[in-house]
C-alpha cells in the first residue's frame, strides 16, 4: 500500500475572490493538519474550495458554474477574479503535496477561455490516479438530494457522488435508443406514402391494401374493357393471366410498330443518354469513347515524359548493380568500383551522394515502367470504346432505316465514317452534329410511340401491364415495409432485453456498492443522528418491461417491516435524509479514496440544529481522525463546537473577518508584513494604510489571545461609531 | 469503525470490466442477437460514447431491420 497524498498548502491568486496571493499552510513539520475555516456569508470561504474543485476540474471549471459561460451558467470566466488582468495578476491555483518524503507541487493557471481548458496539472493526475470518488462534498448537493423530487433523480445524484456517471450515460443512451427504435418500429410514415400511390394507381378507387378488392377492381376496370375472358387472380408476375398480359402486349407493339421504335430508341440510348438533371453527366458509347481519348492523351503524354526522364534506361541493371555495391558498407573503397575514378572526382563527390543519385535513377525508371503500362492500359481500353461506337452506330443506322428514317442520318453516318478512318491519337473527331441528330430522331419516335399509344385509347395492354406492373411494385414495398417493421419490432423487444441485462449489471454494481458501505453508513448515521436507529437500507429498483418510462431506476429505502422499498419523502426527515447522503459520501471516500485521505467539506452543516452539529463534530473527531479535511463553514456555533471536539495538534481553525476588493478575504491571523512597509517607505510612498493595518492586526490578536469575541466595524458608515458594535465580550472563556 | 474492504468483490471493478462482464453475459446467452449486441457494443455500452452515439445505433439497428427484411423479399417485376 503505498503512503497516501495530502496537501501541504495550496495558494489562491487572482482566483474567484481572491486578487493578492494567499497560501494556506495545511501541514506542521511532515505532519498533515486539517483546517477548519469559519467566514460570515460572501467573504470568500467558498473560494477556497472552488480553488481545489478548479485544481482538479478536466473541464477547468466548477459543477454549479456549468463549462461555458451562458444565460444559465456562468462557466470558466466566472474563475477569474475581475481585477485580475488591471491589476497585472497571473490568476492561478498552486497546491503543494506530500507523498512520504516525497513533495510535489504545481500551479494551475486560469483562463477566460470558454473553448481551451488550461493544462490539468500533473501534481493533479497523479493525485487523481490514486483515488475514486470525488473528495469535495459541498452543502447544496447534500440539500438538493434531500429535496429532490424524484427518486429517479436520487439515484442520478449517487451515481455522481460514486462516481458512476459514465455509467449514467450508458443508461440513459440506452433508454434513448429503446425510445426511438420502437418509434421507428412503430412508424406508419412509408406505409402512408405507398398506400397513397395505391390511391393514385386505382383512382380514388382502393385506399387500403386488400389484393383480393385490388384483383376484382383490375378485372373490372383495366382488363374487362381489353378482354373480358382475361382474369387476375393475383398481383403477381407468376400469375399465368400477367404472362398472358405480356404476351398480347409484346403483340401489340409489333402489330402497331411499336416493337421497331422501342429497340430504335434502345439503340439511341446505348449510344448517348443526357440526364434531365444537371448534374447527371451525359451517358454511352460516344461519351465512353471521347472519355478514352482523353486518356489515352494523358497517358501518352505521362508516358514521354517519363521516357525522358528515363532515357537512359539502358542502364538500368547497371544502377540496380552498382547500387548493391555503394550499399554494402563493409567494403571500403576509395575509387569508384565501376569506372575507377577516385569518388571525390566524381560529379557527386562522395560515396553516399552517387548512391542517393542511383536511387534516384532507379525511381525515375520505375515511374517509366508505371506510366508505360498506363499507357498500354488506355489504348486497350480505347480501341474496346472505338469497336463498340462503331458497331453501336451501325445498329443505330440500321434499326433508323427499319423505322423508316434512313434519311435523317446524314450527320451519324458522317460521324461513323470519320471514326472509320480516325487513327490513335489523333483528336476524337466530333460528335456534337450527330448527337444532336440522335437527338432530334429520338424525340420524333417518342413522338410517335405516344400517338400511337393514344390511337389506342386509355385500354391498351401497355396501359394495363404498367397499372398491374405498379400494383406489384407497391405490393413489394408494402411487404418489405412490413417485414422490415416485423424485423424492427423484434429487434427492438430484444434490444429491450439486452438493455435491461446491462441495466441490471449497472444497478446491481451500484447497489453492491451501497451493501458494502451499509456498515459504515449506519455507523455515521447513528453517530450524527443520534439514538440507536440504524440508517434505513437503500435500494435501486428498475421498473417492469412494460414501464412506460422507460427503466428509470429509482432510489428507494427499506423503513420498516411493513414498509420495504418506499421513497424516503414521507418516511424520513429533512434531516435524516441529509445525514443519509453524508454517510453515504463520506462511507464512500473512506472505502475508495485510501490513497487520498483527503474530505473537503463547504457549508454541510446547514439543515442541522444544534444537537446535529454537535454530533457531526463528534463524528469527524471519532471516525476520520486520520483523514486530512478541510472544512469552512459560515455557522460560528459550529465552528466553535469544532474548536471545542477536536485536537488542536491536528487541526488548524481560521477565520475569514474580511474582505477587501483590492486584496480579498483576509483572515484573522492575517499580517501585513514589515517588509510591505518598509518597501513603502523606501519608495516615499505613503505606509499610512499598511501601518494602520498592522496596528489593527496586532490588536486583534491580543483581544481574540484574551478569548474577546471582535466584530468588525462596518465600513460603509465610518462616521457612525457605536462601541458596542465594535467590540462583544460574549465569549469569554 | 470497521469499514469492508474485500477486493475480490464486484464494487473493485471498474467500468470497463463491468460492461465487458455485462456483455460477455449476453454472448453466453443463445437466444441473444449477436448483431444487435455488436451494434450496442460498439456505439452505446463504452465509455465515453460518442454524442450521435444513439440516432448512429438507430441507423444501424434500422438497416438491420432493412437487410433482414429484403433477405427474404421477392425481387420487382422487370420486362420491356
Amino acid at each position: 500500500m503505498p503512503h497516501p497524498i495530502t496537501i501541504e498548502a495550496f495558494k489562491l491568486e487572482g482566483f474567484r475572490a481572491y486578487l493578492r496571493p494567499q497560501t494556506v499552510y495545511l501541514c506542521r513539520g511532515k505532519t498533515p493538519l486539517s483546517l477548519a475555516i469559519f467566514a460570515p456569508n460572501a467573504k470568500g470561504k467558498s473560494g477556497l474550495v472552488d480553488a481545489l474543485e478548479y485544481y482538479f476540474s478536466e473541464d477547468a471549471t466548477l459543477a454549479r458554474l456549468g463549462k461555458r459561460q451562458a444565460q444559465t451558467h456562468a462557466g470558466p470566466l466566472a474563475m477569474e477574479h475581475v481585477d485580475a488582468e488591471k491589476s497585472g495578476i497571473a490568476p492561478a491555483v498552486h497546491i503543494w503535496f506530500r507523498q512520504d518524503n516525497d513533495k510535489f507541487d504545481e500551479a494551475r493557471l486560469v483562463s477566460k477561455s470558454v473553448t481551451t481548458a488550461p493544462p490539468f496539472a500533473d501534481a493533479a493526475t497523479r493525485v487523481l490516479s490514486n483515488i475514486k470518488l470525488p473528495f469535495i462534498i459541498r452543502g447544496y448537493e447534500l440539500r438538493s438530494f434531500v429535496e429532490k423530487d424524484t427518486p429517479e433523480d436520487r439515484y442520478k445524484d449517487i451515481v455522481f457522488w460514486f462516481a458512476l456517471d459514465p455509467l449514467l450515460t450508458i443508461q440513459q443512451n440506452l433508454r434513448a435508443l429503446r425510445r426511438e427504435v420502437k418509434k421507428k418500429a412503430e412508424s406508419k410514415t412509408e406505409e402512408n406514402e405507398r398506400l397513397r400511390d395505391l390511391k393514385q394507381t386505382t383512382k380514388d378507387a382502393i385506399e387500403t391494401w386488400d389484393e383480393t378488392k385490388l384483383c376484382g377492381w383490375f378485372n373490372i376496370n383495366v382488363l374487362a374493357p381489353l378482354d373480358e375472358s382475361l382474369s387476375l387472380t393475383s398481383l403477381s408476375a407468376e400469375d399465368n393471366q400477367y404472362q398472358e398480359l405480356v404476351n398480347r402486349k409484346a403483340a401489340m407493339d409489333k402489330q402497331l410498330g411499336v416493337a421497331t421504335l422501342n429497340q430504335f430508341t434502345a439503340h439511341i440510348e446505348a449510344l448517348f443518354v443526357s440526364s434531365e438533371k444537371q448534374e447527371d453527366e451525359p451517358k454511352g458509347k460516344i461519351v465512353v469513347f471521347e472519355n478514352a481519348v482523353a486518356a489515352y492523351a494523358a497517358a501518352f503524354t505521362r508516358e514521354a515524359e517519363e521516357r525522358a526522364k528515363a532515357s537512359q534506361a539502358v542502364f538500368n541493371d547497371v544502377w540496380a548493380s552498382a547500387k548493391r555495391v555503394f550499399e554494402d558498407t563493409k567494403t571500403d573503397f576509395g575509387n569508384c568500383p565501376v569506372c575507377d575514378t577516385a569518388l571525390t572526382s566524381t560529379l557527386h563527390g562522395s560515396r553516399e551522394k552517387i548512391l542517393v543519385g542511383l536511387e534516384t535513377k532507379l525511381t525515375k525508371l520505375a515511374a517509366y515502367r508505371m506510366a508505360e503500362g498506363d499507357l498500354k492500359n488506355a489504348t486497350k481500353a480505347l480501341e474496346d470504346a472505338l469497336r463498340d461506337l462503331i458497331a453501336g452506330l451501325g445498329s443505330v443506322i440500321s434499326s433508323l432505316q427499319d423505322a423508316g428514317y434512313g434519311d435523317k442520318t446524314k450527320w451519324i453516318s458522317a460521324y461513323l465514317e470519320s471514326l472509320k478512318s480516325w487513327k490513335t491519337g489523333d483528336s476524337a473527331p466530333s460528335s456534337e452534329e450527330a448527337v444532336k441528330e440522335l437527338k432530334t430522331l429520338f424525340a420524333l419516335v417518342t413522338v410517335e410511340r405516344e400517338r400511337i399509344e393514344e390511337q389506342q385509347g386509355d385500354h391498351t395492354y401497355t396501359n394495363a401491364l404498367k397499372v398491374v406492373d405498379d400494383l406489384i411494385q407497391i405490393k413489394s414495398h408494402l411487404n418489405r415495409i412490413h417485414r422490415t417493421k416485423t424485423e424492427l419490432q423484434a429487434l427492438h423487444a430484444e434490444l429491450n432485453r439486452q438493455a435491461l441485462v446491462i441495466n441490471k449489471a449497472i444497478v446491481e454494481h451500484t447497489q453492491n456498492l451501497i451493501g458494502k458501505l451499509q456498515e459504515s453508513v449506519d455507523s455515521l448515521y447513528k453517530d450524527i443522528q443520534g439514538g440507536d436507529g440504524n440508517a434505513p437500507p437503500i435500494l435501486f429498483q428498475l421498473p417492469g418491461e412494460d414501464d412506460t418510462n422507460q427503466q428509470r431506476v429509482q432510489l428507494l429505502i427499506d423503513f420498516a417491516e411493513n414498509r420495504k422499498g418506499v421513497i424516503p419523502t414521507g418516511y424520513l426527515s429533512d434531516s435524516q435524509i441529509h445525514t443519509l447522503a453524508l454517510a453515504l459520501r463520506l462511507s464512500a471516500i473512506r472505502m475508495f479514496n485510501e490513497g487520498v485521505p483527503i474530505i473537503v467539506l463547504d457549508d454541510v452543516v446547514t439543515s442541522y440544529d444544534a444537537d446535529h452539529r454537535k454530533n457531526i463534530a463528534a463524528m469527524l473527531a471519532k471516525h476520520f481522525d486520520d483523514f486530512q479535511i478541510i472544512l469552512v463553514s459560515h455557522d460560528e456555533q459550529f465552528f466553535n463546537l469544532l474548536q471545542d471536539h477536536l485536537s488542536s495538534a491536528k487541526w488548524v481553525f481560521r477565520r475569514i473577518t474580511k474582505i477587501e476588493p483590492k486584496f480579498g478575504p483576509r483572515f484573522h491571523d492575517h499580517r501585513t508584513p514589515d517588509e510591505v512597509i518598509q518597501a513603502k517607505l523606501d519608495a516615499d510612498e505613503s505606509a499610512a494604510t499598511e501601518m494602520r493595518q498592522a496596528e489593527e492586526e496586532w490588536l486583534l490578536d491580543i483581544c481574540r489571545g484574551f478569548g474577546v469575541k471582535v466584530v468588525i466595524r462596518s465600513v460603509d458608515r465610518p462616521f457612525q461609531f457605536e462601541r458596542s458594535g465594535c467590540v462583544g465580550s460574549d465569549r469569554m472563556r | 469503525m470497521s469499514m469492508p474492504n474485500d477486493e475480490a468483490t464486484d464494487v473493485q471493478l471498474t467500468h470497463e470490466q463491468l460492461l465487458a462482464k455485462a456483455v460477455s453475459v449476453l454472448e453466453s446467452d443463445t437466444q441473444t442477437d449477436t448483431s444487435l449486441l455488436k451494434i450496442l457494443s460498439e456505439y452505446i455500452v463504452k465509455q465515453n460514447p460518442k454524442s450521435t452515439a444513439v440516432s448512429d445505433a438507430v441507423r444501424k439497428i434500422e438497416a438491420l431491420a432493412q437487410k433482414r427484411a429484403e433477405e427474404s423479399e421477392d425481387a420487382p417485376p422487370d420486362h420491356d
